[in-house]
């Protein structure tokens, strides 16, 4: 990534932080009559599907056209493909309804965006795990890079009582709070309106050491640990998990504020959208000027640097 | 036949996602396609064809009757009275 690029607005659909007394953490939704004004669209959409167009209205406000449109999530509209394979068992694979297929594929949303603002622009959907905001954010970067203006970038996942279950049953929520979210952010290569700029992002599987990993991005941008002043981890509660958030400790100053961001909207695959939205409002807010976001999940490593204008 | 108009206008409501609507707000004679009427469109109109095949065990054999069977909830409940087992 070599062109700079701004971040010229964002939007979440996200939860507050606070479980009250469930086992997951689920968002505050906004009144979606007010951003979904098609009644028509509208009631084909499930509550994710709602969830994501709405945060992408909230970005794409005063008629801007995105030149692309970049969703991602890590295990798309659950709810829907559970009533689609629900109704696959109940019906003996016949008479199957057309609108709960439609709505369980992964690029649905997406897709209704572009419905929504008739956009016939690049319109592509990342399912890749927990690196699925940020193959979506690096595809957004060489659209950028390529000179192309308003790209729309946005991940969402949902959690509900029954990919909770099933989560829970295989072992892969120990110590740690589920969460879901909608992120979208407009980004560009001009900085007018600009909040924030996204100076580097990184991904790999399993690097020797996470400190190392950090050290080299940072030298690439002329950065040094001690520039950066909001450190933004990923670690979920899980003692195994959040082995390389020590390492990352000793590295990053220790006068940098440090903020734990899956307390706030919980462990789900594209949680570090989560992360870049918090250090865009931190940033915007003159509390940061350089914000390192890691994330972490299986094998898969990210890390992403933001810095004022 | 006013019993299978209610029962029909309900199911078009569950099944098609109206969740605005109710059956009293669906106009017995007026379009289910289209601008004027109901608004809907080919996925309903798929959703419809699962309608009659699941609740009334009815077929349409000739796609080309589609247009005048689904033209409104009362030539619907006219098809389904005269062809129901």
């Amino acid at each position: 990534m070599s062109a700079t690029c701004y971040i010229k607005r964002h939007a979440a659909i996200s939860p507050g932080g606070d479980a009250e007394g469930k086992n997951y953490l689920t968002a505050a939704e906004p009144d979606y009559k007010s951003l979904i004004d098609n009644p028509g669209l509208r009631r084909r959409m499930s509550r994710i599907i709602k969830m994501g167009v709405a945060a992408a209205q909230m970005c794409l406000k005063d008629d801007i056209r995105p030149e692309a449109i970049v969703t991602a999530t890590g295990l798309g509209c659950v709810g829907d493909t559970e009533k689609f394979a629900s109704q696959i068992l109940s019906l003996g694979e016949n008479l199957l309804n057309p609108s709960t297929f439609i709505q369980s594929t992964f690029n649905t949303i997406g897709a209704q965006i572009a419905l929504l603002h008739k956009i016939e622009a690049y319109n592509m959907t990342y399912v890749h795990r927990s690196l699925s905001f940020e193959s979506a954010l690096l595809d957004s970067l060489l659209l950028v890079e390529e000179g192309r203006h308003n790209i729309l970038v946005g991940a969402i996942d949902e959690m509900y009582e029954t990919p909770y279950t099933i989560e829970q049953r295989m072992g892969l929520l120990r110590n740690i709070t589920a969460g879901e979210g909608a992120h979208f952010f407009l980004l560009d290569s001009e900085p007018h309106d600009a909040c924030a700029t996204l100076l580097a992002l990184e991904t790999g599987s399993a690097p020797a050491t996470a400190d190392c990993f950090v050290e080299t991005l940072l030298q690439a941008k002329g950065l040094q640990a001690a520039d950066i002043d909001l450190w933004l981890t990923g670690e979920n509660g899980n003692t195994l998990h959040d082995k390389p958030f020590a390492t990352l400790d000793r590295l990053v100053a220790p006068t940098s504020r440090r903020l734990s961001y899956k307390k706030i909207c919980g462990e789900y695959p594209t949680a570090p959208a989560a992360a870049l939205s918090m250090a865009a409002d931190e940033i915007a807010g003159g509390k940061a000027r350089y914000a390192l976001i890691y994330n972490h999940s299986q094998e898969y490593h990210s890390v992403m640097l933001c810095g004022s204008l | 036949m006013e019993e299978l108009v209610k029962e029909l206008k309900q199911q078009l409501i569950d099944e098609l996602n109206l969740e605005e609507m109710t059956p009293e707000d669906i106009d017995t004679e007026a379009p289910l396609f289209g601008d004027e009427g109901l608004g809907l469109d080919s996925i309903d109109a798929l959703e419809i064809i699962l309608i009659l095949e699941r609740n009334y065990g009815i077929k349409i054999e000739n796609p080309a009757e589609g247009k005048e069977i689904f033209y409104s909830v009362d030539t619907l409940a006219r098809y389904i009275e005269s062809h129901r087992a």
